[in-house]
């Protein structure tokens, strides 16, 4: 026990603790958090400092306003309907595509307007929020995906987690959906997590519940390296979040959609270490690098080039294995 | 965050520091217990007076023992008939006053003491430095024996202890030099022969007085109060036995009072006799420092949970021990990474296992949390809005609860009707947590902190009815400021988790 602590601590694998007492507590204002837990708010952030975001149709904050549900999914074909404060992916609920009045989900299970409704009202009360508070239900555009993932996606949509740390781009992955974690893309509920370089964009290793694999346990394909497209785009989206939430430590989730580019799903000021099992790296040193780097260029483009040149070289990314 | 950790440590050992001497003070000083069944053994002194008493007033006035040196007064007791009774301090010592208007006969007094041996002598040694006393004026005859005893001892003696011992030694010898013998003659009583020491002892100028005491023994009847000589060296008052002319205050010997005044005096009565028994008892150390008022009591003493009343003394019993349940909890999930619902629901599920015993409380808790969540699967298909759901779900425990206990009162197992008083709410809100943790992570997690928080719930339940844990938490309350300073400490944890070393294994 004794050695694997040392091990893990030569490879700068960072654990709870210390995410928490040294780069959580101290970077993140507590006073900034209601910016990222509330994604109504996060998304109009968003908006406003020009990043691209999943368009909002509409928000249903009272149980009264859910009478409006129907008409306001009158005209859409596909959508997703997600709690406001949720965590965790809990809550929520997409729609893939429509027949007549009936929905139907990215397994191919069926949605009636009740189950719609009823969802919404759980929404509503509070089931799927931090502290089961009253929660809004938002209703937003749902992100088809870019074909490159087509190969390796099994239902839900495949984003990409970035942490970002003083606006500096840190570490990433591709987090794909599978059965188990039920179209989500969260890795302790199941997904898969491919580590990305953080400089050229290129996927690495995969894991799936703290292991290595090789292959999609669903559909057996290959997961093999690929460039994901638009990459400087995407770290430039990550780089600028940290000005938007005022947040110095944070996850940025980000989908590549077919036609509109990448987009801003969400932050979180408490991302999961995961990232590191599929980076076959640890996070402790990058960070400390970023940490003892005094001040940091102001604009977005510049910390960029910075994490790609203090990266360029970081950790087993460049040898695989 | 090294200035950070820096404070933080401070902090810690400053509240342990506090705490740690209290603490200390407690065991050292005061002599609390540190295990709860620890007994203490007390002297039982009773003396009794007899005396003849033709008829008429009658008035008796005792020497009682005030703060008797290596000795702490426990308790004391007066048995005195119709007699009026009055206690009074005089400079070193306490007088008892007995007065009868009327009386005849044989008349008998008592007075009862109980003792706890705690080894200071400080008490023996108040008052500073004495001056030393003049030369008495001898006589030619008496001056040249003294000087002459006075000088033999000098020549072979190192000290005032030592000159004191010489000086014994050949007083007490059982044939004496012709010196001694000239004063000799002079002494019969034991308090006459102290006396005339110090008499001789004053040629030299060495400060001595007299004090009485009883040699304590157990089980003994008919002891008697012997005068003891004690001599000032400059820095200390040494006791020497008259007799034996051995050094040093014997720990079975009760000072009863300070000084030749007699311990017994009375007015109208004949054949006056005070004498003494004494046994050794034992008795329990906590109800001891909980019952018995103490003379030399002390704040923390005054000030404790022992002087409450009973049934509030029982619920901090269990209160105090709740800090240590938090640190158990802290220590579970950011050191081991135990999961466990919410952070002190483990604690609340051991509280509720001591209402029961803890096989009957897991078996309980396991059956009617799973009874709960088969019942909120079936509610979740009637599509219940959240709080509704909650309380239906309320309801059904409850309902399993009162089934429970009358199917295991029909089949003769009692321990099943203390289900009544385990806490209900605390099981709906396991139920609710653990279902939507199922529905949203999946069985694996919702189990996984099941499991976590009933394994976290019965360490802490072992701690909860621990008698030792228990016994030194109600004494000494100080011990809670411990279990602060290391959560405070922990706070500040920032290493692995066990939980992350196997997480993380594969890295």
């Amino acid at each position: 026990m004794i050695a694997t602590f040392s091990r893990l601590r030569k490879q700068g694998i960072l654990g709870m603790n210390r995410r928490n007492a040294h780069f959580i507590m101290p970077w993140n204002p507590r006073k900034n958090y209601p910016l990222v837990d509330d994604k109504v708010l996060t998304k109009k952030l968003a908006q406003e400092a020009g990043l691209a975001v999943p368009e909002l149709f509409g928000v249903i904050d009272t149980n009264h306003k859910l009478k409006g549900l129907e008409s306001l999914l009158g005209g859409l074909e596909s959508f997703v309907i997600k709690p406001s404060r949720g965590s965790g992916g809990n809550g929520i609920l997409v729609a893939e595509s429509r027949r007549n009045e009936l929905f139907f989900r990215h397994d191919g299970s069926v949605l009636d307007m009740n189950q719609i409704r009823y969802h919404t009202a759980n929404i509503l009360s509070g089931m799927y929020s931090l502290g089961a508070v009253m929660d809004k239900a938002m209703i937003e555009y749902k992100v088809r995906f870019d074909p490159i993932f087509r190969r390796v996606s099994f239902q839900g949509v495949p984003d990409i987690r970035i942490i970002v740390f003083r606006g500096v781009p840190v570490m990433s992955m591709l987090r794909l959906p599978t059965k188990q974690s039920s179209g989500r893309a969260n890795l302790h509920q199941g997904a898969i997590g491919m580590g990305i370089h953080i400089c050229k964009g290129v996927t690495l290793n995969a894991m799936c519940r703290n292991r290595p694999i090789t292959h999609h346990p669903d559909t057996a394909a290959p997961l093999d390296s690929f460039q994901i497209p638009g990459w400087n785009e995407i770290l430039l989206n990550a780089a600028k979040s940290r000005e938007i939430v005022g947040l110095d430590y944070l996850g940025v989730d980000i989908v590549l959609d077919e036609d509109l580019g990448p987009m801003v799903l969400e932050f979180n000021a408490r991302p999961g270490l995961a990232i590191q099992l599929a980076n076959g790296c640890g996070l402790r040193p990058r960070l400390e690098k970023v940490q003892n780097r005094g001040d940091l260029p102001a604009e977005p483009e510049k910390r960029v080039q910075l994490a790609k040149q203090l990266f360029a070289h970081e950790g087993p990314e460049s040898a695989p294995g | 965050m090294i200035r950070n950790n820096r404070g933080t440590i401070a902090v810690a050992l400053l509240i342990t520091a506090l705490a740690g001497f209290i603490f200390l003070y407690k065991v050292k000083h005061l002599g609390l217990p540190l295990t709860p069944d620890q007994e203490v053994d007390l002297w039982n002194v009773e003396a009794r007076i007899t005396f003849d008493s033709p008829p008429g007033p009658a008035q008796v006035k005792a020497a009682i023992p005030l703060h008797p040196p290596g000795f702490q007064i426990m308790g004391e007791d007066f048995i005195s008939g119709n007699y009026g009774l009055s206690v009074q301090t005089e400079k070193q010592n306490r007088y008892a006053h007995w007065t009868v208007r009327r009386t005849r006969g044989s008349q008998s007094l008592y007075y009862r003491i109980q003792l706890r041996r705690v080894g200071s002598d400080a008490m023996l040694q108040k008052g500073g430095i004495p001056a030393p006393p003049l030369v008495p004026d001898y006589g030619e005859m008496e001056k040249a024996a003294a000087m002459a005893i006075l000088e033999e001892a000098r020549r072979s003696s190192a000290d005032v202890a030592t000159f004191v011992r010489q000086f014994l030694i050949r007083f007490n010898d059982s044939n004496p030099s012709e010196n001694y013998r000239f004063f000799l003659r002079q002494a019969s009583t034991p308090m006459e022969k102290v006396n005339l020491q110090m008499h001789i002892l004053a040629g030299a100028r060495v400060p001595s007085r007299v004090i009485q005491g009883v040699l304590l023994a157990d089980g003994k009847r008919s002891l008697e109060i012997t005068p003891w000589l004690q001599v000032h060296n400059g820095r200390k008052w040494l006791t020497f036995n008259p007799d034996t002319s051995e050094e040093g205050l014997p720990e079975n010997l009760l000072v009863w009072s300070m000084g030749q005044e007699p311990v017994l005096e009375a007015q109208g009565v004949g054949n006056l006799n005070m004498n003494f028994s004494s046994s050794i008892f034992s008795e329990s150390m906590l109800r001891l420092t909980g019952e018995f008022p103490l003379r030399d009591s002390s704040f923390l003493l005054n000030y404790s949970f022992l002087n409450l009343p009973l049934h509030t003394q029982n619920l901090y019993k269990l209160v105090l021990l709740i800090p240590l349940g938090a640190l158990l909890v802290v220590l579970a999930r950011n050191v081991i990474g135990i999961p466990t619902f919410g952070t002190f629901m483990p604690i609340l599920i051991a509280l509720a296992f001591r209402e029961t015993n803890l096989a009957v409380g897991i078996i309980l808790f396991v059956v009617i949390v799973a009874m709960g969540l088969a019942l909120r699967s079936v509610l979740d298909r009637m599509h219940l809005l959240l709080v509704p759901r909650l309380a239906s779900v309320l309801i059904l425990v409850i309902m399993s609860m009162a089934l429970i206990s009358i199917l295991s009162h029909k089949l003769g197992i009692p321990s099943g009707l203390s289900v009544a008083m385990f806490p209900m709410v605390i099981l709906a809100m396991t139920i609710e947590r653990m279902s939507v943790v199922w529905e949203e992570s999946g069985p694996g997690d919702a189990i996984g902190q099941g499991l976590g928080s009933l394994a976290v719930a019965i360490v802490a339940f072992g701690m909860l009815k621990n008698d030792l844990l228990e016994h030194l938490f109600f004494v000494f309350p100080e011990l809670v400021l411990l279990v602060l300073a290391a959560c405070i400490l922990l706070g500040r944890y920032t290493g692995y988790r066990v939980s992350e070393l196997i997480r993380f294994r594969a890295a």
